[in-house]
């Protein structure tokens, strides 16, 4: 009887340390990959500066070798970060949406627009974690998102709940627009019935 | 006290079971690993519209391999840079790294390269960074990796190329949308353990006053 007593605290605090593990990889994980894209934003920064420079100088002895470019971006780093300031959220954006990179940040959903091009953007995340606080959002709210060259602002236009087979939400509509895709109820343990999405039609952008 | 062990034994087993549950979920789909090397590049049957346009392209042909029933050429491809319309271009190089052609892709939405199976954005490649990209037999156009969903990115013909008369393929490019049929699955398996967790710890707690009453 005592030995089953024990059995139960120990698989209770294992789940529960795997829990608090799996939680604090992730924060680990997102404020790794936030910063890995900041710094890599920045040094397409100084290699804009760098290009836009006139040559005044073409000394041999600083010119790049053949073949080695002057400047690369750290590898891998994520696609954009997503910033939503009305409810405090900032978290990289990631290609795909399997469990490893949902749990690290937001995924870009396979199939639709690439951050940065003229087509539907859709982004996913856990209702869990990161996309928990977009029960919050209202409508007219800002949306950020943050790619290497150039940030791309979004307004809030649309909230809505849909059946997961409402994949019309992903479809180009001709415009510049980013969707934002979470599981509905925002508080349910499971796989939730209904979708929450966010629509956001572009604002404006800037370096 | 009988009954109580029944209860605490249930709720463990419960605990136990949410927690596989979890795990299961985090199982990944993983790039498609299983090429076999099935025909020569010899054996593809090219697509006309690939051969009026690109006669010397199939000679860089590295190996054929097969996924689904499907045959695909593979080639090795660097990559060169991005155009400011989208389009990409590519250095594609025989087996003994020579250049054979130099071609120009507009990737379909969403495409990307693949690079030690992971997928990259074109705008993230690097200059001389080297991918794959595959030819499905009797089609034209690349795709990055060999799974009948993937749309193929469309070549760009040189201006002085003789224009394709044929039509492309006997699939429609629409039907080889890589658009998701039902909108991805948000729910981790985080709160599982947490619930899984606390019904043991309830359990155990349950048996700890049930002793020392």
């Amino acid at each position: 009887m005592k030995l089953l007593e024990i059995m139960f605290w120990i698989v209770g605090a294992t789940l529960l340390a795997l829990f608090a593990g799996a939680q604090a990889w992730g924060e680990i994980e997102r404020q790794s990959d936030v910063a890995a894209f900041i710094q890599a934003r920045q040094l397409t920064s100084a290699h804009e500066a760098i290009q836009a420079q006139p040559v005044t100088d073409p000394s041999p002895g600083t010119a790049p070798a053949i073949g080695q470019p002057a400047w690369q971006t750290p590898a891998h780093t994520a696609l954009a970060i997503l910033r939503i300031p009305g409810i405090a959220l900032e978290v990289p954006v990631n290609f795909g949406t399997e469990e490893l990179v949902l749990l690290r940040g937001a995924g870009l959903v396979e199939g639709t627009a690439l951050p940065g091009s003229n087509g539907n953007v859709a982004i996913a995340a856990h209702r869990d974690t990161y996309f928990r606080d977009l029960k919050d959002l209202a409508l007219g709210d800002r949306i950020e998102l943050v790619m290497l060259d150039r940030t791309q602002a979004y307004v809030v236009t649309d909230l809505s709940v849909v059946e997961p087979t409402d994949v019309h939400v992903l479809a180009d509509i001709g415009e510049p627009v980013l969707t934002l895709v979470t599981c509905y109820p925002f508080y349910f343990v499971g796989h939730a019935p209904k979708r929450f999405i966010v629509r956001a039609v572009a604002a404006e952008f800037s370096i | 006290m009988k009954k109580l062990y029944v209860m605490s034994m249930t709720t463990a087993l419960l605990g136990l079971a949410l927690a596989s549950t979890a795990v299961a979920q985090q199982l990944q789909e993983e790039f498609p690993a299983e090429r076999t090397r099935t025909a020569t590049c010899d054996d593809i049957d090219w697509n006309m519209d690939m051969l009026r346009n690109h006669p010397n392209l199939i000679g860089a042909c590295q190996e054929v391999v097969l996924v689904d029933g499907e045959s695909w050429a593979r080639f090795d491809a660097e990559f060169v840079r991005v155009e400011p319309d989208g389009n990409v271009i590519f250095n594609v190089n025989d087996d003994r790294d020579r250049l054979i052609e130099t071609v120009t892709l507009d990737p379909t939405t969403g495409q990307v390269a693949y690079i030690d199976d992971r997928a990259t954005p074109f705008s993230q490649l690097r200059t001389t960074d080297r991918i794959s990209l595959y030819v499905p037999e009797g089609q034209y156009g690349f795709a990055t990796q060999p799974v009948a969903q993937e749309r193929l990115a469309t070549v760009i013909v040189p201006a002085n190329a003789p224009i394709a008369v044929e039509p492309t393929t006997d699939r429609t490019l629409a039907q080889r949308d890589t658009r998701p049929t039902v909108l991805p699955t948000t729910a981790g398996p985080l709160p599982w353990l947490a619930l899984g967790g606390l019904l043991s710890m309830l359990g155990g707690l349950g048996l700890t006053l049930r002793r020392r009453s």
